[in-house]
């Protein structure tokens, strides 16, 4: 066959490891491949007593293996985000990702419709809504953390090493976690103030307001109003549900996946309610009664508002972190699961 | 798969040696494929795509090398042990036959 004007597999091969190559190398390696496959070939072709042909190449070849196995080992190792750098990515994922999507969806869900009165489809069409655009804004997100991150390893030298070890010092170990053990003081310290709310809000609705001593006359200005009263029953199944969660959890001195399935379940309704409160927060109480003592109340309503807002917004992120922190738990768990037993 | 392990683990092993068997070999001046079949002859098979970024990388740390030189309208790359090389392969003789002897002891 005639090897100078046809183009043969060897060739063919030649061009594919070229394309895999950067500028840098391509020359002088596809040089040193070529010359090993020819050396191969006449070895070859000397033991086998003839020219080599189109199916000896292919033979050599696939000795050789693909052009991506074979320009492997001659390019250096590349990360998006290497090792360095690899454990902080994880972590800004894990605080900022669930913090982005609990905002949006407060904010989306506050945003689409602030009247109440909307009927069932329109409450669903909005919750979708609601929904896509969290799911959109997160990967967004994501997206761009990937590219920051991708950015500094690219940029600082330093990240593409792996650390020495004379940098490293023992005493800089972490201590030992303990996700399972409980902090009974704080359990404790829950069940008694729910249940104090649970009893007030429950049996004393009409209590709740404003007292204040005046020449001797103890005056009340209820500020609760009936749209606040619509959310008792699911307040109380909040406050039920966290007190039951944190018997079971003091009697099993330890938190067990089931505990931390109950524990979701409760975030994920203190997440609902929040965000209900949130959206009617207007409507929830008043200060109409109280024109005697203050006369700017429109001013101090709006501040009030604002203040509510954030206090329910930190009490929606805290629950949010706490459902991501219990299903990494569970997933922990399952995974070292086979390795203990 | 309890043949593919066993395979992976002598891999594995004489991985280690490549280095060693290459800069021994290298003494006289040997291009790709020669040093390729020298090492088969003595028993180490070893692959083209480990052999050339190892002799690249021997090179790079100036232990080899090398030059380009046309045989027959045909560029080969040879390769030569450095005097740094020289300096450094008695030392890994050295250190290799202290490993024979602790494994031996060890397998005793």
């Amino acid at each position: 066959m005639n090897t100078i004007n046809k183009e043969t597999i060897v060739d063919r091969y030649l061009a594919a490891v070229s394309d895999l190559l950067p500028a840098r190398l391509r020359k002088d390696t596809v040089t040193e491949i070529h010359s090993l496959i020819q050396d191969a070939l006449d070895d070859r072709s000397k033991v086998e007593g003839r020219a080599p042909d189109e199916d000896m190449m292919a033979a050599v070849l696939k000795e050789f293996g693909s052009p991506e196995k074979i320009v492997a080992p001659y390019l250096p190792e590349k990360y998006l985000i290497g090792p360095r750098l690899y454990p902080t990515f994880i972590l800004v994922l894990k605080i900022a990702l669930p913090i982005i999507a609990v905002l949006m969806l407060v904010v989306t869900w506050i945003g689409v419709n602030p009247a109440a009165g909307m009927t069932t489809s329109e409450f669903f069409t909005d919750l979708i809504k609601s929904l896509a655009n969290t799911l959109s804004v997160v990967v967004q997100a994501f997206g761009n953390i990937v590219l920051i991150f991708a950015i500094l390893q690219w940029a600082i030298p330093e990240f593409k090493a792996i650390p020495k070890d004379k940098e490293w010092d023992p005493h800089s170990l972490k201590a030992i976690s303990q996700p399972d053990k409980i902090k009974r003081g704080e359990l404790i310290t829950e069940i008694v103030f729910t249940f104090i709310a649970l009893i007030i809000f429950n049996f004393y609705f009409d209590r709740v307001g404003i007292y204040n001593n005046l020449n001797g006359q103890w005056t009340f200005i209820p500020i609760l109003t009936d749209a606040f009263k619509t959310y008792i029953p699911w307040l109380s199944l909040l406050w039920v549900l966290t007190i039951l969660l944190d018997v079971l959890v003091l009697r099993h001195g330890a938190w067990q996946t089931g505990t931390r399935w109950f524990s979701i379940l409760v975030s994920a309704l203190n997440i609902g309610i929040a965000a209900s409160l949130m959206r009617n927060i207007s409507f929830l109480y008043t200060l109409e009664g109280a024109m005697g003592y203050w006369g700017a109340i429109g001013i101090l309503k709006s501040l009030l508002n604002q203040f509510l807002i954030i206090a329910l917004g930190i009490s929606i992120i805290v629950s949010a972190v706490k459902i991501v922190q219990m299903i990494l738990q569970i997933v922990r768990v399952k995974v070292s699961l086979p390795e203990s037993r | 798969m309890e043949n593919q392990s066993i395979e992976n683990l002598i891999l594995e092993m004489r991985r280690g040696v490549i280095t060693l068997a290459v800069l021994s070999q290298c003494n006289q001046e040997q291009y790709g494929y020669s040093l390729m079949k020298s090492l088969s002859e003595k028993g180490l098979e070893i692959d083209q795509g480990t052999l050339y970024p190892l002799l690249r990388r021997l090179e790079t740390q100036g232990l080899l090398s090398s030059n380009w030189r046309l045989e027959d309208a045909r560029p080969r790359r040879y390769y030569l042990i450095s005097s740094e090389g020289q300096q450094i392969l008695p030392k890994l003789v050295q250190e290799w036959e202290t490993m024979v002897k602790m494994m031996e002891n060890m397998l005793e």
